[in-house]
C-alpha cells in the first residue's frame, strides 16, 4: 500500500512538473518620452517590477537629457555653457568618440541648426532658414567645441548640444541594466521603431520585421537575430516638411547644416551597443551607401555592426546573415559581404 | 541444484491500482484542458488607442471614425476593413498624417503632440515579434 501511494505521489509530481512552463506572460507598457512613444514588453514573473524600474529610468533620463526641459543638464549646458553631471559628461565623451570614428558624420552639437529648421526643441515650427542664419549657426558646430573634464562640461561660445541622436540607444542600454537587476530573461523595447532585444526566446531567435520606408504597410524582410541586439533606423521619411515643392527632412549633414543629400532613404543598424547603433544609423544616412559600407569595414574590429540600406534608386543592400528579404516588392536586394 | 523459483507477487489489479490509474487519467485530462480551454489569442486585428500611455479604446476593423482630443490637439482617425489612418490632425508636425494607413500587427501611428498612439494588436501569429524602422 505504501509503495503504491509513493508511486501515485511521484507520478503526480512528475505530471505537475510537465505542466509547468516557464512564465512567459507578457507585461506591456506604453511610455511617452524622449519625443517618441515607447512600447515596452517584458516577459516573466518580475515583469511589472522591471517595467517600473525601466519607466523610472526613462523619465529620469528624459528629464536629464532633453534640451527642452528646463531642469535638464543639457538645457543648463546650452544656456550657460557649463554644467556638471557625470552621466551627461560620459555621454558627450562617447558622442565625441563616435563623431571622430564617423569623420564628423555624427555630431551632437547641431542644436542651433536643428532649431533653425524647426527640428529641434521647438519641433513643428518648420522653415527653410536663410543662408546667413545657417552659416552663423554652423560656425558653432563641432565636437571639438565640447570640453569634458570629469563631470564638468564646457561649451565654446554659441555652441548648443543635442543628444537626440544617441539618447534612445543609451536609454535602451540602461533598460537592459534594469532587466538584468530584476532577473528578466526576455524583453523587447520598441522606441518609436528603434528596437532593443533583451535575452532569448523559448521558441527560437527573435524575428524582427523591417519596415519598408516607402510603404507603411509593407516590410523589407524579416531579420532573425539573437538577443542583446539594438536595431536602430534613421530615415529621411521620418520627419520632414515641404516648402515650394521641395522636401526637407530632419537628418542634417553636420558639414552643411542642411538635410543630408546622400543616396540613402534609410539606414538600419544592427549592433550590440545601443549608443553606437543609434548614432551610426544617422551617420550612415549622412555618408550614403558607399560611405556606410566603408564605415562598417573600418569599424569591423572595434564596433562590429550590420546594415540594411535602402537607396533612392530602390536598391536594398544588406550585410546581415539572418535577413530574409521580401520578394516582389520592387527592391533590388543585394547581400554585401 | 536448481533454485526454487520465488513466488511472483500478486498480479491481479487491486483498487489501489485503479486509484493510481484514475489519478493519472484525471491529471492528464486537467492538463489538457488547460490548453484546450485557455483563452484563445484573438486572431482578428484590433486598433488599440492610447492617450498619454493609457489605453482608452479598442476598435475593430469596421468602417468607423473617431476623434480624439488631448493636449490641445485633435486627431481624426478613420478605420476601414483595410486598415487605420489618421485623416487629419491639427498638430504642428503632421507625422501622424504622414504615416498613412497601417494594417499589420505591431504597426502604429503616433501623434506626439497630442500624445495619442494607435497600435494594431491581436493577430495570433504575425510571423514576427516586433517591427523595426
Amino acid at each position: 500500500m505504501q509503495k503504491r501511494a509513493f508511486v501515485l505521489i511521484f507520478i503526480c509530481l512528475l505530471l505537475a512538473g510537465c505542466g509547468k512552463r516557464p512564465d512567459e506572460t507578457p507585461h506591456r507598457r506604453t511610455v511617452f518620452a524622449m519625443d517618441t512613444v515607447m512600447n515596452l514588453t517584458v516577459y516573466g514573473e518580475n515583469g511589472d517590477k522591471a517595467l517600473d524600474a525601466a519607466e523610472q529610468d526613462l523619465r529620469r533620463l528624459d528629464a536629464l537629457l532633453a534640451r527642452g526641459a528646463e531642469t535638464s543638464a543639457v538645457h543648463t549646458l546650452n544656456q550657460y555653457g557649463f554644467a556638471e553631471d557625470e552621466e551627461t559628461a560620459a555621454l558627450l565623451e562617447k558622442a565625441g568618440e563616435i563623431s571622430a570614428a564617423t569623420g564628423g558624420a555624427f555630431d551632437a552639437t547641431l542644436g542651433k541648426v536643428l532649431d533653425l529648421w524647426g527640428f529641434g526643441s521647438g519641433a513643428g515650427d518648420y522653415r527653410v532658414p536663410p543662408d546667413a542664419e545657417l552659416d552663423a549657426a554652423l560656425a558653432a558646430v563641432g565636437m571639438e567645441r565640447v570640453f569634458v573634464d570629469g563631470e564638468e562640461i564646457r561649451l565654446a561660445a554659441f555652441t548648443e548640444v543635442d543628444l537626440g541622436g544617441i539618447v534612445k540607444g543609451y536609454a535602451c542600454e540602461r533598460m537592459f541594466d534594469r532587466m538584468k537587476e530584476n532577473g528578466v530573461v526576455t524583453a523587447v523595447f520598441d522606441l518609436g521603431g528603434d528596437v532593443a532585444l533583451w535575452g532569448g526566446k523559448s521558441d527560437g531567435p527573435w524575428r524582427v520585421a523591417i519596415k519598408d520606408p516607402a510603404d507603411e504597410g509593407a516590410f523589407l524582410g524579416i531579420l532573425e537575430t539573437d538577443g542583446g541586439r539594438f536595431i536602430m533606423t534613421s530615415g529621411v521619411y521620418e520627419r520632414y516638411f515641404e516648402e515650394n515643392g521641395a522636401r526637407y527632412h530632419h537628418i542634417l549633414d553636420p558639414k552643411t547644416g542642411r538635410p543630408a543629400d546622400s543616396d540613402l532613404v534609410s539606414a538600419t543598424v544592427v549592433c550590440q551597443n545601443g549608443i553606437w547603433a543609434d548614432a551610426l544609423a544617422t551617420a550612415c544616412c549622412v555618408v550614403g551607401a558607399d560611405g556606410a559600407l566603408a564605415l562598417r569595414e573600418r569599424l569591423a574590429d572595434t564596433m562590429p555592426f550590420d546594415l540594411i540600406l535602402i537607396t533612392d534608386d530602390a536598391r536594398a543592400l544588406y550585410t546581415c546573415e539572418g535577413f530574409a528579404p521580401e520578394t516582389n516588392n520592387g527592391y533590388a536586394y543585394e547581400k554585401v559581404a | 541444484m536448481a533454485t526454487p523459483m520465488k513466488k511472483s507477487p500478486e498480479r491481479t489489479p487491486t483498487k489501489y491500482d485503479a486509484l493510481v490509474a484514475a489519478a493519472v487519467l484525471l491529471l492528464a485530462v486537467a492538463l489538457g484542458a488547460r490548453y484546450w480551454f485557455a483563452p484563445a489569442q484573438d486572431a482578428a486585428l484590433t486598433a488599440v488607442v492610447s492617450i498619454d500611455g493609457v489605453e482608452v479604446e479598442r476598435l475593430a476593423f469596421d468602417d468607423t471614425e473617431r476623434e480624439y482630443q488631448n493636449n490641445g490637439y485633435t486627431v481624426h482617425v478613420t478605420v476601414t476593413p483595410d486598415g487605420v489612418r489618421v485623416d487629419h490632425a491639427d498638430c504642428p508636425t503632421q507625422d501622424c498624417v504622414h504615416t498613412g494607413t497601417i494594417s499589420r500587427a505591431g504597426q502604429s501611428i503616433v501623434c506626439l503632440p497630442a500624445r495619442v498612439a494607435i497600435t494594431l494588436a491581436g493577430a495570433a501569429d504575425a510571423g514576427y515579434d516586433v517591427i523595426a524602422g
